[in-house]
């Protein structure tokens, strides 16, 4: 069946947030002059207020909502370590498009992508990875004209 | 008007644009027929492809994407009681029933008559409407500039009744990340901390394909799963019986679509609303309402009129007004930018010929999508048996290619992946993401007219209530702060209330 993963309710993404808005008003008060920061900084200060409310929340049982409802699909538990998992592989094929290019990164990552975190054979996967490799390279270098990157080690 | 949609019709007439309309449509069916994917991803990831495209083929293959994910929807919600898209989850509650009678195809045969008709209606309504709002922009000027963004912004966060403050700080983050950049105003660089890649600001197309198409991909890589396993047990014969029941039920197709018009030209209110209030006027309006939800075919008419109607109500907005009603036509705003066009009122004025293009395209695709909705349906139903974590590599991998075919920037991948997993950890904790990407795409225009406006009133806030205009802004942003927060409020102080006694 088709899935969703359950939300969570965490002070993570507030304190996250609340780093990256001080450290964004930080720099519009040491970089910018009065003018080219007057809006920016004041979203900050109102991104902060938002903040401050919703940490309330945790304080004050009243003001909590229900959550989200995700009709048609069952919300279901992934453990974190799926999800780093998850997320790690994006970081892997990004990484490895800047530093090797296309052609290398998108065989490599969709074979193991695929094999590992999809736990197909490894034929499968290898297939589907060449297969997808050269249709990428006929739609994009040969159809659209576009010189796909190269990599920073070999361009 | 005539004139320019029979230019519009000269223009869409040749082999390689109609190829390409139905290409978008097929694409639109089988994303909008897996659940999870839908319109938003289908655009996000189509529209680097678009690129290389002129303007009037990039409109048709999108206009086929947008008129062909409902119908795709609606197949997966009748066969498999699991709705391809979410405004499609109405049609299960009788599409499904009428399955399990073996009335299936009645049901598709049904949702492909109302799908087009819901779609043509909300065609004609735009196309009536589209004059007045041209007179009506013209009488916006930066302080009405201001207040619509801060509208459109204010609507679009708190439209999560369950997450009003996350919406806000969403909303609050996107515009963070707007004034990263080359500031129109002052001429200043802002926030790029040397980088010459940040100087025109956080690029648009990457940020919309890493927060919608990469963050649902990681999110289908990570849970994994099908959407069902008995699709090959589909048998499509009687399609004519639900073609015909639609045609006899004119009155319900002329009130869904009407809903779905109205309400998709809500900022953030969306399709799902529009498709279920469409099911419950007709349920209401019906003499057996308690036979609803045990496989009435008017069950499936209705909502699947209003969820085709809804597209050509959230253009208006977004042509218009250069305010995305949802996060689709934020992706498609997209599209409009990447093809060199400002929507808002130089877009109404100046590239009339392009709307009425896309206007044939919706036309078009509502129609060729029945038609191949039905041919094709034992097939769109087996895709639903592909695994997840197969089909969701393959779409990042081509993402992330797409993004970089744009501008041959390398930087435009790593924005892309970036945002995909913000997106991500935005789904998992709650956090809506449609404020941040509007946001993102208002952002210039709130700063700019808010400051223009500082400039010719030297400084005085009464400019933004010196005209009837935006007086009737401001008094439309007071009453959706009040719509969203007051019941909340009272309800806590009932609940306080009744505890304490």
């Amino acid at each position: 069946m088709a899935k969703t993963a359950k939300n969570t309710t965490s002070f993570a993404p507030v304190i996250f947030i609340f780093c990256f808005t001080l450290g964004y008003i930080a720099t519009g008060f040491i970089y910018l002059d009065e003018e080219s920061r007057r809006v920016p900084i004041l979203t900050g200060y109102v991104t902060i207020f938002l903040l401050a409310l919703e940490t309330l929340k945790w304080f004050i049982p009243s003001m909590s909502q229900e959550p989200k409802d995700t009709s048609g699909v069952d919300a279901v538990e992934v453990p974190v370590s799926r999800e780093v998992i998850g997320l790690g592989y994006v970081v892997f094929l990004a990484s490895m498009i800047y530093v090797f290019g296309f052609y290398v990164a998108i065989p490599i990552y969709l074979f193991v992508a695929i094999a590992f975190l999809g736990s197909q054979t490894k034929k499968t996967a290898g297939i589907s990875a060449v297969v997808a490799s050269i249709i990428i390279y006929v739609v994009f270098e040969l159809i659209l004209e576009t010189r796909l990157y190269q990599g920073l080690l070999f361009s | 008007m005539i004139d320019l949609l029979l230019n519009a019709l000269s223009d869409i007439a040749s082999v390689k644009t109609i190829l390409l309309l139905v290409l978008g449509v097929m694409f639109g069916l089988v994303f909008g027929v897996i659940p999870g994917l839908g319109g938003t991803t289908a655009l996000a990831i189509l529209m680097p492809l678009t690129f290389g495209m002129t303007a009037i083929d990039a409109f048709a293959m999108s206009g086929g994407i947008m008129g062909a994910v409902a119908m795709g929807g609606a197949i997966s919600a009748i066969l498999l009681n699991t709705p391809g898209t979410a405004p499609n989850a109405a049609t299960t509650l009788d599409g499904y029933p009428l399955a399990k009678q073996g009335r299936a195809a009645e049901a598709i045969g049904a949702a492909a008559t109302a799908s087009p008709l819901g779609g043509l209606f909300g065609v004609i309504t735009l196309l009536m409407v589209l004059p007045v709002a041209k007179q009506l922009v013209l009488l916006f000027g930066p302080p009405e500039f201001f207040l619509l963004a801060v509208f459109g912004l204010v609507t679009i966060a708190l439209s999560d009744s369950t997450n009003l403050l996350r919406g806000l700080v969403s909303a609050g983050v996107g515009l963070m990340l707007a004034f990263v950049g080359y500031d129109t105003v002052t001429g200043g660089e802002r926030f790029t901390y040397g980088s010459d890649y940040l100087f025109d600001g956080i690029p648009l197309v990457p940020a919309l394909v890493g927060l919608f198409g990469v963050t649902e991909m990681i999110h289908l890589s990570i849970t994994g799963g099908t959407v069902a396993g008995d699709a090959s047990a589909v048998r499509i014969h009687g399609v004519m019986k639900g073609i015909k029941a639609t045609l006899k039920n004119w009155r319900i197709v002329i009130r869904g679509s009407l809903t779905g018009t109205i309400i998709g030209s809500i900022p953030g209110v969306g399709g799902t609303v529009a498709t279920f209030i469409a099911y419950s006027t007709t349920k209401r309006a019906d003499a057996d309402p308690e036979s609803f939800g045990t496989g009435r075919i008017e069950g499936v008419i209705a909502p699947e009129s209003a969820n085709n109607a809804k597209d050509s109500g959230a253009l208006l907005p977004t042509i218009a007004f250069g305010i995305p009603g949802s996060a689709e036509m934020a992706v498609f705003l997209g599209i409009l930018v990447l093809h060199g066009m400002q929507p808002g009122p130089t877009m109404l004025l100046n590239n009339e010929r392009e709307i009425y293009v896309l206007i044939i395209a919706l036309t078009l695709s509502a129609v060729f999508s029945a038609i191949i909705g039905i041919a094709l349906v034992k097939w769109l139903a087996m895709i639903t048996l592909v695994r997840g974590q197969i089909l969701a590599p393959l779409v990042i991998a081509v993402s992330l290619v797409g993004t970089y075919a744009i501008n041959s920037r390398p930087g435009d991948v790593v924005i892309a992946a970036i945002l995909g997993m913000v997106g991500y950890l935005m789904l998992r904790f709650n956090y809506p993401r449609l404020p941040l990407v509007i946001a993102l795409v208002l952002g210039e225009t709130a700063e700019r007219g808010f400051l223009q406006s500082m400039m010719i009133s030297q400084g005085s806030w009464g400019i933004f209530i010196s005209s009837v205009t935006s007086i009737i802004m401001v008094l439309l942003i007071l009453i959706t702060l009040g719509w969203s927060f007051i019941p909340g409020i009272l309800k806590s102080r009932r609940a306080a209330k009744a505890k304490s006694d």
